[in-house]
């Protein structure tokens, strides 16, 4: 029985069903049963999201508590990490999400934390624009000239000095890079169905692995 | 001067850093107050919401973790009240962000006060308006897409019957007529992660629910092809959208109050492309030909 | 006006046989004895170019396959090609690799493929002890936290060569700068529109959108891979094509291409 379920024959013969229980009712008027086991279908992701929470800490605490164990460089950061971590997760399941010692974590650790590493951002980009941003072709100047109109276009001192920046920038933005924009998009949707067609086909490398692939072709 | 050059191309990182958090300290703390111009994409949002009837079901997700907040707590500030001020529409507020439901809190807590005989979460007022009454919290939904997609598909189903303080919504969903994801009038969603894409393919395209859209900057390109292909019905672009719009509503907070400071920032930046080309030609190229 | 053929559903009978088409070019050159063609990318040769630095300077390497978002989805399916070609390059080279994994939520589901991945190209090189798992670490399901563990190990380890590919967000451009100033040869691989010309200008090299993944189908070699790259190809012509009949018929007057779509 646990080979069964374990073979690749099994899992392809679900992501089968379950594909067609998706793609049918999307495009062809179902009887209500169908509906119903699409609806009950995609209502259950939101349950598996959940679990993937719960996977990463158990493999996170896994790799972290071998990392102490054995002294490996940087350890003590590490014992940080879990003492952290852990401290909030059972004051948060214990006390619950609005007891204060968890408010407190958040919002004195965790909330200042991202806000601080994404604002580090401006400060590498002022950098990386006196060190990176240079004219060495007909390229680079385009790009440099878009950037130019698009940063004055944003500025309201820019639009304040020279009118004409405004209607520039926003041609730019509302030609050129949605275009570009419309590209990534489409490429990512088309990349999307042929994902889906691989792994209904029993091809997808990271469903079966690679090893395991080589070694059936 | 080619030792001009030179200081030019090698000026330190440091020294960028420590002038960019001089400049941007010194104008938040000392604005200016210079004009700003109201974009149509803004104004489009703000007619959207000042169109509201009576009856409206909005739904608002905060699809917000703590890194994009600052730029976007702006549109919250200014966007949510606007929306309660409008008689007699209901809001439901929800998240998909596991950080989203600690923003929405924090942002009743800033535009409302706590109902009379209250202290705490979630039964605050805002405008007049009433936790259980006028306004709901569903707070957070896991799964991010999925979430999105099986809202719509079973609105009802995956909201359940509790709220996320635990109170029972079966019978304000019911007096409200919001059985399914049809009943939703229009859609408000904040964005640090793209969530607008997700509520165009799931919301807008099979029930054309109206969507307004306010985002980091970096998910500005994403929203405007959408905004384009009419898809969204306004958008509110990063701090510069918040700025516009709490001008127009009249709002006012750090957004309006940022705008000079952003303006250094740009200005800073082509200065930093400018003396780097310099440092480049004069130095650096010349060294290379050597 | 718009047309319903029963018993589909409106607007998207034009969907479903846009996904059988696929479905169709898909399994022929799956099934077909020859390997699709796919121009080498440029990417390859500063790929080659960083391992060769690498080796010289005795540094290790430093690969990620970006935050996977959305879990294993078409980005990061290349970009694991991309982490394999380097993991095969880096095990031939007795280098070591480094690998952080993590970003968002999701990308839990890639940490044991990724690691599966560099684990068999080192078997399939022959020197499996030189592995190490603790070298692929899942640092943070969260963006910056995950740029910031990223960041720490560029300025601890000091790698030769940083390659950046998958799917990045706002953090892509941190990364690159922390890369320039530990003194890595950086190729960047942007899949966000947002990204390419901050990283255009801060990597050495960048792969702009689906070179990235025609360069992991490329070095796979996988025919699975190829097909789809040529199917997404054919489509994307096919798309041309309609896109240009649909303004002509504009031009004309007549709304008949727009028609068809929205059947």
């Amino acid at each position: 029985m646990s080979s069964l379920i374990k073979s690749r024959e099994f899992l392809l013969a679900i992501i089968i069903a379950v594909s067609f229980f998706i793609y049918f009712p999307y495009f062809v008027e179902s009887p209500k049963p169908i509906v119903d086991i699409e609806s009950w279908l995609v209502t259950t992701t939101v349950v598996i999201a959940s679990f993937a929470v719960m996977v990463s800490l158990y493999t996170m605490t896994r790799r972290e508590v071998m990392r102490i164990t054995k002294r490996v460089k940087g350890w003590p950061y590490s014992l940080l990490m879990m003492i952290l971590a852990w401290f909030m997760i059972v004051v948060g399941v214990s006390l619950g999400k609005d007891a204060t010692p968890f408010r407190f974590c958040a919002d004195a650790f965790v909330l200042p934390g991202d806000s601080t590493i994404y604002a580090i951002l401006v400060f590498y980009l002022t950098s990386a624009a006196a060190r990176s941003f240079k004219v060495r072709d007909l390229e680079s100047l385009l790009l440099l000239l878009g950037a130019f109109f698009v940063l004055m276009q944003q500025a309201p001192l820019g639009e304040y000095l020279f009118p004409y920046f405004g209607p520039i920038g926003s041609w730019l933005v509302n030609n050129l890079a949605m275009a570009a924009s419309r590209v990534f998009t489409i490429s990512a949707t088309l990349g999307g169905i042929v994902l889906a067609i691989r792994l209904l086909a029993g091809k997808e490398m990271a469903m079966i692995g690679l090893i395991a692939r080589r070694e059936k072709d | 001067m080619s030792s001009l050059f030179k200081v030019f191309a090698n000026i330190d990182r440091r020294v960028w850093h420590l002038l960019t958090f001089i400049l941007v300290g010194y104008t938040l703390l000392h604005p200016i107050g210079l004009p700003l111009k109201v974009s149509p994409e803004v104004k489009k949002a703000y007619e959207v919401i000042e169109n509201l009837k009576p009856g409206d079901v909005v739904l608002i997700n905060f699809d917000i973790a703590a890194f994009g907040w600052d730029e976007i707590k702006g549109s919250c500030l200014s966007m949510i009240p606007h929306i309660f001020s409008k008689e007699g529409v209901k809001v439901i507020f929800l998240t998909v962000q596991d950080q989203g439901y600690i923003f929405i809190e924090r942002t009743i807590s800033q535009i409302g006060k706590p109902m009379p005989g209250y202290d705490k979460f979630p039964w605050y007022e805002i405008q007049g308006k009433k936790y259980l009454q006028d306004y709901i919290n569903i707070g957070f939904i896991p799964g991010f897409d999925k979430a999105i997609a099986a809202l719509a598909q079973d609105f009802r189903g995956v909201v359940g019957g509790k709220d996320w303080y635990g109170n029972s919504i079966e019978e304000w969903l019911d007096k409200n007529g919001i059985k399914s994801a049809k009943d939703i009038d229009l859609i408000v969603t904040f964005d640090c992660a793209g969530a607008q894409s997700y509520f165009v393919s799931y919301w807008y395209v099979p029930f054309k629910t109206k969507i307004l859209n306010a985002m980091i900057g970096v998910s500005a390109p994403g929203s405007i092809v959408n905004y384009n292909a009419g898809m969204l019905e306004g958008i509110v672009i990063s701090i510069r959208g918040a700025a516009e719009y709490q001008y127009l509503s009249k709002y006012y907070g750090m957004a309006l109050v940022s705008m000079d400071a952003f303006s250094i920032i740009q200005f800073m930046l082509l200065i930093a492309i400018l003396i780097g080309n310099i440092g480049y030609y004069g130095w650096e190229r010349r060294k290379e030909k050597r | 006006m718009v047309v319903r053929i029963y018993p589909f559903i409106q607007e998207r009978l034009s969907g479903l046989l846009l996904l059988i088409a696929m479905f169709i070019i898909t399994f022929y050159y799956m099934r077909r004895g020859r390997l699709p063609y796919i121009r080498r990318v440029p990417a390859l040769d500063a790929i080659e170019e960083g391992i060769g630095r690498a080796t010289e300077m005795g540094r290790p390497v430093i690969a990620s396959p970006g935050i996977a978002v959305s879990g294993i989805d078409y980005w990061t399916v290349g970009a694991l090609g991309i982490l394999a070609h380097v993991a095969r390059l880096c095990a031939r080279n007795g280098l070591r690799l480094l690998v952080p994994l993590g970003g968002s939520e999701q990308s839990y589901t890639l940490v044991e493929v990724a690691r599966d991945l560099v684990e068999s190209q080192y078997r399939l090189e022959g020197v499996p002890e030189r592995f190490d798992i603790n070298d692929l670490p899942f640092l943070s399901g969260r963006q910056f936290a995950w740029a910031t563990g990223y960041v720490g190990m560029l300025m601890r380890e000091r790698p030769a060569l940083n390659v950046m590919v998958g799917l990045q967000w706002g953090s892509a451009m941190y990364i690159a700068e922390v890369s320039h100033e530990a003194g890595a040869f950086t190729i960047s691989g942007s899949t966000y529109l947002s990204n390419i010309a901050c990283l255009a200008v801060s990597s050495e090299y960048v792969t702009i959108g689906e070179e990235m993944v025609a360069a992991g189908a490329y070095l796979s070699r996988d025919p699975v891979q190829l097909a789809s790259i040529r199917t997404q190809d054919i489509i994307k012509a096919l798309m041309i094509a309609i896109l240009i009949l649909g303004i002509i018929a504009l031009g004309l007057g007549s709304d008949i291409v727009k028609l068809i779509l929205s059947t």
